[in-house]
């Protein structure tokens, strides 16, 4: 058995694609659909004077406190899910269970903040149809939830399944890069969001 | 687990991350008070600054930096990309 998932840790000049490679080919896609959308947001910003009033009035409506908090949890779910994928190479199924636990926790927090920062502003009357920068607020964020939750789905799949005494198994493996690549798409395109929606002076 | 947590690498990666972030935060508040910098200069660097996060993000954590040249060329080509044209909207429009 030692023998048969030896290759499951990777020494650091071994090169090769985390997950299934034909996975890549939605992540890539996601990728390229994101960039385009940050494109557009800048685009719709800049595109009259008007609309760069109504862009810079609505971000100083929004809490900075509540995007640099879901930053910082979706930073630090992407940690917790790298030691999880490294304890699952090295055998210890335990202490993978518990990261990709710790990930989700955090993607869950992530969630919860989300839903209270879009209460307190339907509270306040900011709605989809209020202007031209809360409708790209809230469509590229709910977009963006909606991945949260997809990633979601797939770490109780990972907890439920992927964490058994033969976690080293190749395959097995290769199913939590997969989870774990797209969970680190998640947290990339919130970066790009919280810098264009909540940091942008 | 605690070998695990202290693996100096990757959480270098997650507090350099973190560092990052907060430097832009800092600079989104408290960077007007600079009066060399304008307001879209100090956009202009937030992207930066975000798009570094992004590649932090790609090459370390995603294992680009151990993925097949053509991945790891698209991969963070796309974040190179993606910058400029960003960057680029400052100027265009």
């Amino acid at each position: 058995m030692e023998q048969i998932y030896s290759n499951t840790e990777r020494r650091d000049d071994e090169r090769h694609v985390p997950g299934e490679p034909a996975f890549w080919i939605f992540i890539v896609g996601e990728m390229a659909m994101f960039g385009f959308m940050y494109l557009v947001f800048l685009c719709y910003r800049f595109w009259t004077p008007e609309n760069l009033l109504i862009f810079e009035a609505g971000q100083r409506t929004l809490s900075q406190f509540y995007g640099a908090l879901n930053t910082v949890l979706l930073l630090t779910s992407s940690w917790f899910i790298v030691l999880g994928l490294k304890a699952a190479r090295k055998g210890n199924a335990s202490e993978g269970k518990v990261f990709v636990k710790l990930t989700f926790m955090c993607g869950l927090g992530f969630v919860f903040v989300k839903v209270f920062e879009y209460a307190e502003k339907i509270q306040s009357g900011y709605l989809l149809n209020t202007d031209a920068f809360y409708q790209i607020y809230y469509m590229y964020t709910i977009l963006h939830l909606m991945h949260v939750l997809a990633g979601l789905t797939a770490l109780i799949y990972l907890i439920k399944n992927c964490f058994k005494d033969d976690c080293r198994d190749p395959n097995n493996v290769a199913i939590i890069e997969g989870v774990a690549s797209f969970w680190h798409l998640v947290d990339l395109l919130w970066i790009g969001l919280f810098t264009l929606i909540y940091l942008m002076v | 687990m605690k070998s695990l947590i202290l693996d100096r690498n990757i959480m270098m990666v997650w507090l350099a991350l973190l560092a990052v972030s907060s430097v832009a935060w800092l600079l989104s508040n408290f960077g007007m008070v600079f009066e060399s910098i304008n307001g879209t200069h100090l956009s202009q660097l937030l992207v930066v600054l975000g798009y570094l996060k992004i590649w932090m993000v790609v090459h370390y954590f995603m294992e680009i930096k151990h993925a097949p040249r053509y991945l790891q060329l698209f991969c963070e080509g796309w974040v190179v990309l993606s910058c400029i044209s960003v960057l680029s909207i400052f100027y265009i429009l």
